[in-house]
């Protein structure tokens, strides 16, 4: 008892933060920082040195470019469109994999595999699925099929769904294993009582899972929209950006004009802006699942 | 649960056959390292005519596999352990104590959730350089940790939150424990089924992040396997069926740590099914 | 869970009680076995691995290790103290690699390219070459990587990309050689109607078809007593393209309006057009030496030659091209002695000629050392000896590689239907006034 006194346990408690929070202040909150301030300066490659504050001027160029104003509309379709295919996807893979199926693990297993690849292997990998030359698979069995060749990467109105696609393929399987999660944690009583009131498996579906899978939808579209906005690397190994500008994103953009072109203040500059709008969308995102929630 | 009927049958073998459908590019991964390009033409999607691991032997070669892959596994193994540490020991600081200045902390690591880390990429940079960490795999590591932290420190807290008992603690500190002693012997291994999410995330992760060695590691020493199938594209030009090996390789080993943990994995992020 | 005060962690929290409440006893004891499979969490990582007797140089470069096997040979027989080691890193993403590299104080030894861009050799990225090396190479060859007298880099045999044509395909079909766009375009024609691909390109990688364009420019425009004055006014931002180029792009536009370049090419990577030529789909390939190795390693037999980018006039024709490769040593590389030993080697007729080995055609800027051109580019003699081959870029200064991708870019979308002629050069111009506006 006296050396529980002793001892003030505030102090133990404050050290038990300080690993992390040491590291994270280092490695995360000083860059932040760091990156606020050279927004409002004209720092880049050219001029490393003579470093001058010149206040919005990166923000208002930044708004002015239709180059950005494209990309930041890239991002928005991409996190909204693997968000919502991911999630209405998994749901109902993940109804009918939590019946009694034989297979059920097998299948569960391998739907979840692609989550286990790297980003970039699986850009890679589909690159060649994607091709219109002669060992693009996809093309190749279309053409076996006497249909025409579809030019996923190179047309530009189509280059950014596929790229979609992919990320759908990708994280449906993971999804789906946190709705089943979920589900599982349903008490199987309310579907007895439903079957007993005489509601059909769509209306059990709709009154009684669906409500109870708010906790996971909004996990799961939350992180997928969060992931969805902060897009590169799977831009990055299939299209660069291109044709053109057509594949083009927030992140994108901000390490080409931040970091290739040597634009040092501006890319600072943009990287705020993104924040900003994450932190905007996420909130708003909140705001309705949490309304959505309460009805 | 209700018994097997004709239309979870039915449901049955759809799925398998839509499984099947949605593993073709993995198995037109496997397939396709075996052959040469012009078998790949001729045949995208048949098995192999005769298997030869030549290709593998000279991708292991090419890559300088177990150099590469020891990195990896010192990178994802030091950075995995660090942030079960780290994160859990501040996660039961932040949730048995909500004074005013560790709910502002709390805040400030969910920030960190939202922020793309290339945002601050500049200045992280010429951080790393500052602190002689450039090239280093302790440099890789530490961010690898600090860009974990948010995510694991608020799977922790929430975990202790809602299921690690007040007073078990409350009883140990009667009995005269510390607080590092509390922590230590009674909560932490009462968090073994968050530790394991908490795990899996991060080896998933950590060994699949690309920008990171990409910009901190430039010796090919130090690389990763990404780093040595990003390398080589667009080396083989002719010989494209060449990359096929060296991409098998470079994520074999999730692959067998998936197989091998399978049950676990999906366990470990569904961990609680049974709970009724 | 209620007191929680903002959505977020609230609806976060309520799902991750479910997912990690009460996993099973028995599978988390299967996780700590995975934990100790790995290696010890130390930092043992630092441990230097460095053998003591040769001495480690590397070298970044953005061509195939192919490309320079035989310098690399060559390292190694006359070099027995040295290891030098290349490093192969795809075009597209070699500038920003080694930038950030250079940044960093770090980066390969011995580097590529890079000594053309001025902010990169004001920022002291590259060691100064002119004690040991100055005069020993043409003015012609190291203008591009001379400062203030000061020379940074070594140009390698010049390099230069023209079209190469398979010569069988075109006996085949009774075809000439083509003297001008017109001729061109029918000898093109004639392949379409047989199924045969004209030209392959790679119009996924931006650079093929800026590097298209520039050529048809050169030809219709900038290599004109009218135009030759304008790639230097263009650096400077005295000049824009879309004031001059304009007609030179809607010619170009021909290519597409008879179906020789399709939107279906928009998917088709370098190696993948490069394969198309070599298998023979295709009659046509704009490139140069630096592929010539991989044709034949594809098809050892095929019989081809090249003739010069071809002009609505005729003409000689022109070569896209300018000295070579240029190697320049990394001011923080810590066995710059080494690396030196590399470079002295290189500038020995010998080393010259090993680099020519696998980049048979340009010509040596090496004082006294002269080569044969191989008879793969026969076709292309005439612009030769009219002295024509010139990178129009060479002299956009900050603008040089980043508006050139930006016009590969802006042709891309030309060749997509998403943007006209017009809208592509100003969409250069204004790339080019961006990056001149950092120096102001």
């Amino acid at each position: 008892m006296n050396k529980f006194k002793q001892f003030n346990p505030e102090s133990s408690y404050l050290l038990l933060l300080l690993p992390a929070l040491f590291i994270y202040c280092i490695f995360f909150i000083y860059p932040t920082l760091k990156t606020s301030w050279y927004s409002f300066t004209n720092w880049s490659d050219v001029n490393p040195v003579h470093v001058k504050f010149i206040g919005l001027d990166n923000y208002v160029a930044l708004f002015k470019d239709s180059i950005y104003m494209n990309g930041i509309k890239n991002t928005f379709i991409y996190a909204l469109l693997t968000m919502i295919g991911q999630n209405v996807l998994a749901i109902p893979l993940a109804v009918i994999l939590n019946k009694n199926l034989i297979t059920k693990n097998l299948l569960r297993a391998s739907f979840f595999l692609p989550g286990v690849f790297s980003v970039l292997v699986i850009g890679f990998l589909w690159s060649f699925m994607y091709s219109t030359s002669d060992f693009g698979l996809i093309n190749q069995l279309l053409g076996s099929i006497g249909l025409k060749k579809i030019n996923f990467l190179g047309d530009p109105n189509l280059a950014l769904f596929s790229i979609i696609l992919t990320q759908i393929w990708q994280w449906v399987g993971y999804t789906m294993v946190i709705y089943l999660a979920n589900m599982q944690s349903i008490s199987t009583e309310y579907y007895e009582a439903a079957r007993i009131d005489g509601a059909t498996g769509f209306q059990s579906f709709r009154y009684i899972t669906l409500p109870l899978l708010i906790p996971a939808i909004s996990f799961c579209t939350v992180t997928a929209m969060i992931s969805g906005l902060k897009v590169f690397d799977i831009i990055y190994a299939l299209t660069g950006g291109g044709p053109g500008h057509s594949t083009e994103s927030i992140v994108s953009l901000m390490l080409k004009k931040g970091l290739s072109d040597g634009f040092y203040g501006f890319g600072s500059a943009f990287g705020i802006v993104f924040v900003i709008i994450v932190g905007i969308i996420t909130f708003i995102h909140m705001s309705l699942i949490k309304l959505w929630e309460r009805q | 649960m209700s018994s097997y009927n004709k239309t979870d049958a039915v449901l049955e073998i759809l799925m398998v056959l839509l499984a099947a459908v949605f593993l073709i590019p993995v198995y037109y991964l496997l397939v396709t390292t075996f052959k040469t390009p012009s078998a790949a033409v001729a045949h995208p999607m048949g098995l192999p005519l005769h298997i030869t691991f030549d290709n593998y032997v000279n991708a292991f070669k090419a890559m300088n596999y177990l150099r590469v892959l020891s990195n990896n596994l010192i990178i994802s193994s030091s950075a995995v352990i660090s942030i079960i540490v780290f994160s859990s020991m501040a996660a039961y600081s932040l949730a048995r104590r909500m004074h005013r200045l560790n709910r502002f902390l709390f805040m400030l690591f969910m920030v960190g959730m939202m922020v793309p880390y290339q945002m601050g990429i500049l200045a992280l940079y010429k951080l790393v350089i500052q602190l002689h960490l450039m090239n280093t795999l302790t440099g890789v590591i530490l961010i690898e940790i600090c860009y974990s932290l948010p995510f694991s420190i608020f799977l922790f807290r929430s975990f202790i939150h809602s299921t690690v008992p007040f007073e078990l603690e409350e009883a140990a500190r009667v009995d005269g424990c510390g607080v590092w002693r509390t922590f230590w012997q009674i909560v932490f291994p009462l968090l073994k089924p968050v530790i394991g999410t908490v795990a899996i995330l991060n080896v998933l992760s950590t060994w699949n992040d690309f920008m990171t060695p990409l910009l901190f590691l430039q010796s090919r020493e130090k690389g990763v396997l990404l780093l040595e199938v990003f390398r080589n594209v667009g080396q083989f030009s002719v010989d494209w069926t060449n990359l096929f090996p060296m991409m098998f390789l470079a994520v074999l080993p999730l692959m067998i740590f998936y197989i091998l943990m399978q049950k676990f994995i999906i366990h470990g992020i569904t961990a609680g099914a049974v709970k009724g | 869970m209620k007191k929680a005060r903002i959505i977020l962690i609230s609806s976060l929290l309520v799902l991750t009680v479910i997912l990690s409440a009460c996993g099973k006893a028995d599978v988390s004891e299967s996780k700590s076995e995975s934990e100790s499979k790995s290696n010890e969490p130390s930092t043992s990582a630092e441990a230097d691995s460095a053998p003591a007797k040769k001495v480690k140089v590397t070298l970044a470069y953005w061509n195939k290790e192919e490309s320079v096997k035989t310098l690399l040979q060559l390292v190694k027989d006359k070099l027995p103290d040295v290891d030098l080691q290349y490093q192969f890193i795809d075009n597209k993403q070699y500038n920003d690699i080694v930038k950030t590299q250079l940044a960093a104080g770090e980066g390969p030894d011995i580097i590529s390219g890079l000594m053309t861009d001025p902010n990169l050799v004001q920022a002291n990225y590259f060691e100064d070459l002119t004690a040991r090396f100055g005069g020993k190479y043409y003015d012609s060859g190291t203008e591009n990587v001379t400062y203030n007298g000061k020379l940074y880099g070594l140009p390698q045999a010049s390099w230069f990309n023209g079209l190469f044509y398979n010569v069988d395909l075109f006996d085949k079909y009774n075809l000439k050689v083509p003297k001008t766009l017109d001729e061109y375009f029918q000898v093109a024609e004639t392949f379409i109607q047989n199924g045969i691909k004209p030209q392959a390109i790679a119009f996924k990688d931006m650079y093929a078809p800026a590097q298209s364009f520039i050529a048809l420019a050169l030809n219709d425009y900038m290599g004109t007593p009218e135009g030759k004055d304008f790639s230097v006014a263009f650096g400077k931002g005295e000049m824009k393209m879309a004031d001059v180029l304009e007609p030179v792009l809607n010619t170009w536009t021909e290519y597409i309006k008879r179906g020789i370049f399709t939107k279906e090419m928009l998917g088709i990577d370098g190696p993948q057009a490069l394969d198309e030529f070599a298998s023979g789909k295709a009659a046509m390939y704009q490139s140069g030496a630096w592929d010539m190795e991989t044709i034949k390693k594809k098809s050892p037999n095929m019989k081809i030659d090249m003739f010069p980018n071809l002009g609505t006039k005729g003409g000689p024709g022109w070569m896209v091209g300018g000295p070579g490769v240029s190697f320049g040593i990394n001011k923080s590389s810590e066995v710059k002695e080494a690396a030196f030993k590399v470079l002295d080697l290189l500038s020995t007729p010998e080393g010259q000629k090993a680099y020519w080995q696998d980049n048979q055609g340009g010509s040596s800027f090496l004082k006294d050392v002269t080569f044969e051109m191989p008879e793969q580019y026969n076709g292309a003699q005439e612009a030769f000896k009219a002295g024509n081959v010139i990178y129009p870029p060479n002299v956009w200064g900050v603008g040089r590689d980043t508006t050139f991708a930006e016009l590969g870019k802006g042709l891309q979308d030309l060749v997509a239907g998403s943007k006209t002629p017009h809208e592509v050069l100003v969409a250069a111009d204004k790339k080019q006034q961006e990056m001149l506006s950092k120096t102001k």
